[in-house]
C-alpha cells in the first residue's frame, strides 16, 4: 500500500461533496439575489450567484463567531434562513412583483455551475500551497469548527488573519472533504467570466458594436488571464486570491451603479452590502482598506442615505464588531503581531472618519471642488505618505525599493512591469495634460493609484521591512490591485480609439 | 482642420490596429514567459488526489500534518497518558526566576495529545503502553517499516491554538520560540534533533483502532494496533 492508494482511499467522495457545496453556494446566492435583485439583469444574477453566496456563508460564520454563538452548519443555515425569510416578508409586505422563477433557465444554469465545478475540483488546475496556506488557511479553520467558539488562545491568529477567509476555508471541514481548491478555482473561473462581462458591458456602452466589444473584452480578459501576478495569486491558496476578486467586483459594482448603464442604480445595494462586509474582513487591513474606496466611491453619483446605508453602517458594523470582540470580549494581547491596540485605533479612526466625512462633508466638498476632487484624494494620499516617509524615513523608502526590485525581478510580476510602468505614464501625461478638461483624473485611475498608495502606507504600518521576493507580504498585496488597472487601461484604451480630434 | 467621417474612421482603425497589436504581443509574451520560468520561489503542486497532503510531500518532508488528519480521520487513537497541565511540571510557578526555566516535557508529552483530540475521532488513554523513554528502543529494529514523513515542528508549533492554559508557556509567542527560533539555535549546536513523523502505512490502512507513541526527542509513531501486537511478539 503506497502513500498515494491510501490518499485515494481515504478521499473518496471528497470530490462529490465539494462539488455539492459549490452548488450549495451558488444557489443560496441566486436566492438571494432573486430577493434583493431590483432589476438586475440575468446575466449578472448567475455571475453574481457564487461570490454573494460565499459572502453571505462567510460573513454570517464570522458575525456567529463574534457573537459568541455556536459556529456549527445548523446555526449558520437559521441565520441564513431568518435572513432570507425577512427578505421574503420585506417583497410580501412591499407588494412587490417578484417575476416567476425562470424554471428552465435555473435548471440549465445549475447544469452549467455542476459542469464547471467539476472541473474546478477535479485537480487538473494546479494549486500553490505555502506554510500560512497549511496554518493560517487550514489549522485554524479546521480549529475552529472543532471549537465551535472564538477563543483568547487562538491568540495571533486573531489578530493577524483575514477571518471571513478563515470561515471559506472552513468549508471541508463542515462539508467532510480536506481542501477548497475546487472552491477557489469556481470562483476563479467566475471571476474570469464576469471581468470579461465587465469589460464586454463598458466597451458596449462606449458606442462599440457587439462583435468588437466582445473581441476587446476577450483580449482583455486574455490579457489578464496571462499576466503573470494575476496567475500567481489565483493558484495561491491564501486570502489575497478571494481579496483580489471581490476588490475588483466591489469597485465594478459601484461603478456600474453610478454610470447610466440599463439597471437602475440601486438595483446592487444588497450585493455591495454583502460584498463590503466580506472585504472588509477578508484580510487585516481590509476595513482601512474598503474605507479608502468608499470614500473614492463618494465621488460617484449616490445620495447620502445610499452611501450609509450601502457602504458605510454595514462596513463600520462588521468592523466594529471585531475590534469589541478582539479586545473587549476576549480580550486578545499577542506579544507579536500584526495587529496591535494602535493600528486598531487607526482602523476605527478610519471608519469614523468615513463615517463623518459622508455625512458632513462630502456633498460640500464634491460642489466646491467637482472635478478636481480625484486629484485632491491623490495629493492627501501622497501627503499621509510624505508624513509616513518623514516619520520612519529609512523603512518608507527600504519598502519601496523593495516593491520597485519585486517588479524589476519579475518577483510574480512576470513581464506585468512593462505595461504597468506605461501605462502608469500615460496616466500621469493625460492628468497634467488634462488637468483643466473635464476629467482630468478619471474614477478607475484613482482607484487603482489610491490602492496603489494605500498599499504602501499599510506595507510601512506593519512594521518589518518588505522582503524581495514573490511571498513577501507586501508584494502579494500589491499584486491585487492587477485586474483594476487592467480594467482601467482597457477602458483608457477604448475612449482613446473612440476618440479622435475631438470627435467620439 | 476640420476631420471628415472618412478620416475619423481611418484614424480608430489605426488606433485599433495598434491597440490590437500591442495587447496580441503581450499576451504571447506573457504566455512565453509563464511557460520557460518555474515558479519562483512559490510552490506550485498538481494534485490527483482530493487531499491537501501532496503525494510530493513525503519526499521533501512537508506538512506530515496534513496526512495525519485524513489518517486519523474516522478512527480511535490510543495515547499513553491524559495531558498534563503546566502544574505538574517542577518549573511551574518558576517564571520569575533567573533563567526563566522551562521544562520542554510540558510540550513533549502533550502536544501530539492535542493535536490528535481535534483530528481523531475519538483519543483513548491506555496507561499500558510505554513512556516515551522507552519508545525509541521498541522500535529501533523496525523503523524500516515506518514512513518517514519529514518534520514535525511546524504542526507542533500551531498547537498553541489548542492549549487553553493561561501561562506564558501556552502562547503563539512561547510555541514558535520552542519549535522554531530555539530548535534551530540548539540543533545548529548540536543540542537538538528536530523531531519526525513516523508512520506504518498498511497497520494504518486496515486497523480501526490505531496507537500514537512518542518519544523523548518528541518523534511521532503512528500505527495500528495490529502491527503493534506484531512488534509486541517479536520482543
Amino acid at each position: 500500500m503506497t502513500l498515494y492508494n491510501i490518499l485515494i482511499d481515504l478521499t473518496k467522495f471528497f470530490y462529490l461533496r465539494q462539488v455539492g457545496v459549490i452548488l450549495g453556494i451558488f444557489l443560496l446566492g441566486y436566492i438571494f439575489i432573486q430577493l434583493t435583485k431590483e432589476k438586475i439583469s440575468d446575466i449578472w444574477q448567475l455571475l453574481l450567484s457564487f461570490p454573494v453566496g460565499l459572502s453571505l456563508y462567510a460573513v454570517t460564520g464570522f458575525v456567529l463567531l463574534s457573537l459568541g454563538v455556536e459556529f456549527e452548519v445548523g446555526t449558520i443555515a437559521m441565520f441564513l434562513f431568518v435572513v432570507i425569510a425577512e427578505l421574503t416578508l420585506r417583497l410580501v409586505r412591499e407588494k412587490v412583483y417578484i417575476a416567476p422563477l425562470k424554471l428552465s433557465l435555473l435548471i440549465f444554469t445549475m447544469l452549467g455551475v455542476a459542469i464547471v465545478a467539476w472541473i474546478a475540483v477535479s485537480g487538473a488546475l494546479p494549486v500553490e500551497i505555502s506554510n500560512d496556506s497549511v496554518y493560517y488557511y487550514s489549522t485554524y479553520p479546521k480549529i475552529l469548527v472543532e471549537e465551535k467558539f472564538y477563543d483568547k488562545s487562538f491568540d495571533v491568529f486573531l489578530t493577524d488573519v483575514g477571518q471571513t477567509a478563515a470561515v471559506i476555508n472552513a468549508l471541508p471541514f463542515f462539508f467532510g472533504f480536506d481542501q477548497t481548491f475546487g472552491v477557489q478555482h469556481f470562483m476563479n473561473i467566475n471571476f474570469c467570466c464576469i471581468f470579461f462581462m465587465a469589460a464586454f458591458e463598458s466597451g458596449k456602452s462606449r458606442q462599440v458594436n457587439k462583435k468588437k466589444a466582445a473581441t476587446a473584452a476577450l483580449l482583455a480578459t486574455l490579457f489578464l488571464l496571462t499576466s503573470e501576478p494575476f496567475l500567481i495569486t489565483v493558484r495561491w491558496v491564501l486570502a489575497n486570491v478571494y481579496f483580489m476578486e471581490y476588490l475588483f467586483i466591489f469597485v465594478f459594482i459601484a461603478y456600474k451603479m453610478s454610470e447610466r448603464l440599463p439597471e437602475n442604480s440601486v438595483a446592487y445595494s444588497a450585493v455591495q452590502m454583502v460584498t463590503g462586509m466580506m472585504l472588509t474582513m477578508l484580510r487585516v487591513e481590509g476595513g482601512v482598506f474598503v474605507c479608502i474606496m468608499v470614500l473614492i466611491f463618494s465621488l460617484l453619483k449616490y445620495d447620502r442615505g445610499q452611501m450609509l446605508r450601502i457602504y458605510v453602517i454595514p462596513i463600520a458594523a462588521i468592523q466594529i464588531l471585531y475590534y469589541l470582540n478582539l479586545y473587549i470580549r476576549l480580550r486578545v494581547d499577542p506579544l507579536y503581531s500584526f495587529l496591535d491596540i494602535k493600528k486598531s485605533m487607526i482602523a476605527i479612526g478610519t471608519v469614523l472618519f468615513t463615517a463623518l466625512y459622508v455625512i458632513f462633508f462630502r456633498e460640500r466638498l464634491n460642489k466646491l471642488y467637482g472635478k478636481f476632487m480625484p486629484i485632491l484624494f491623490i495629493a492627501l494620499l501622497a501627503a499621509g505618505n510624505l508624513s509616513l516617509l518623514l516619520i520612519g524615513r529609512e523603512r518608507y523608502i527600504e519598502n519601496l525599493r523593495a516593491f520597485y526590485l519585486n517588479i524589476r525581478l519579475s518577483n510574480g510580476w512576470g513581464l506585468f512591469g512593462i505595461p504597468f510602468l506605461a501605462y502608469a505614464c500615460w496616466v500621469f501625461y493625460s492628468m497634467i495634460k488634462h488637468w483643466k478638461g473635464d476629467s482630468p483624473l478619471p474614477w478607475l485611475d484613482l482607484i487603482w493609484i489610491s490602492a496603489f498608495m494605500m498599499i504602501v502606507a499599510v506595507s510601512w504600518a506593519r512594521g518589518g521591512a518588505l522582503a524581495v521576493r514573490t511571498s513577501d507580504s507586501g508584494n502579494r498585496v500589491m499584486m491585487q490591485i492587477v485586474p483594476l488597472v487592467v480594467y482601467a487601461g482597457y477602458l483608457r484604451t477604448i475612449n482613446w480609439i473612440q476618440k479622435v480630434g475631438g470627435r467620439a | 482642420m476640420k476631420i471628415t467621417r472618412a478620416q475619423t474612421a481611418k484614424y480608430r482603425k489605426r488606433k485599433k490596429t495598434a491597440a490590437f497589436l500591442v495587447v496580441i504581443i503581450f499576451i504571447i509574451l506573457n504566455l512565453y514567459y509563464h511557460l520557460s520560468h518555474n515558479n519562483g520561489d512559490v510552490p506550485l503542486y498538481n494534485y490527483n488526489t482530493q487531499s491537501m497532503y501532496h503525494e510530493g510531500f513525503a519526499e521533501e518532508g512537508l506538512y506530515p500534518d496534513l496526512f495525519l488528519r485524513l489518517a486519523v480521520k474516522d478512527k480511535t487513537v490510543s495515547v499513553p497518558h491524559e495531558e498534563r497541565l503546566y502544574s505538574y511540571y517542577s518549573t511551574y510557578g518558576r517564571d520569575n526566576e533567573d533563567g526563566n526555566p522551562f521544562d520542554r516535557n510540558y510540550l513533549i508529552d502533550n502536544d501530539y495529545i492535542r493535536f490528535l483530540r481535534v483530528y481523531a475521532k475519538e483519543v483513548e488513554v491506555d496507561t499500558t503502553l510505554p513512556d516515551k523513554a522507552l519508545v525509541r528502543d521498541i522500535f529501533a529494529e523496525s523503523i524500516e517499516k515506518f514512513e518517514d514523513l519529514g518534520i514535525s515542528n511546524d504542526m507542533l508549533r500551531y498547537t498553541f491554538l489548542l492549549n487553553k492554559e493561561e501561562v506564558q508557556q501556552a502562547s503563539a509567542f512561547w510555541y514558535s520560540w520552542y519549535y522554531h527560533s530555539f530548535a534551530e539555535r540548539e540543533s545548529r549546536e548540536g543540542r537538538y534533533e528536530f523531531p519526525h513523523v513516523f508512520v506504518n502505512i498498511d497497520s494504518l490502512e486496515n486497523d480501526e483502532h490505531l496507537l500514537a507513541l512518542w518519544d523523548s526527542k518528541q518523534n511521532l509513531y503512528l500505527m495500528g494496533d495490529s502491527f503493534y501486537d506484531a512488534i509486541q511478539h517479536t520482543d
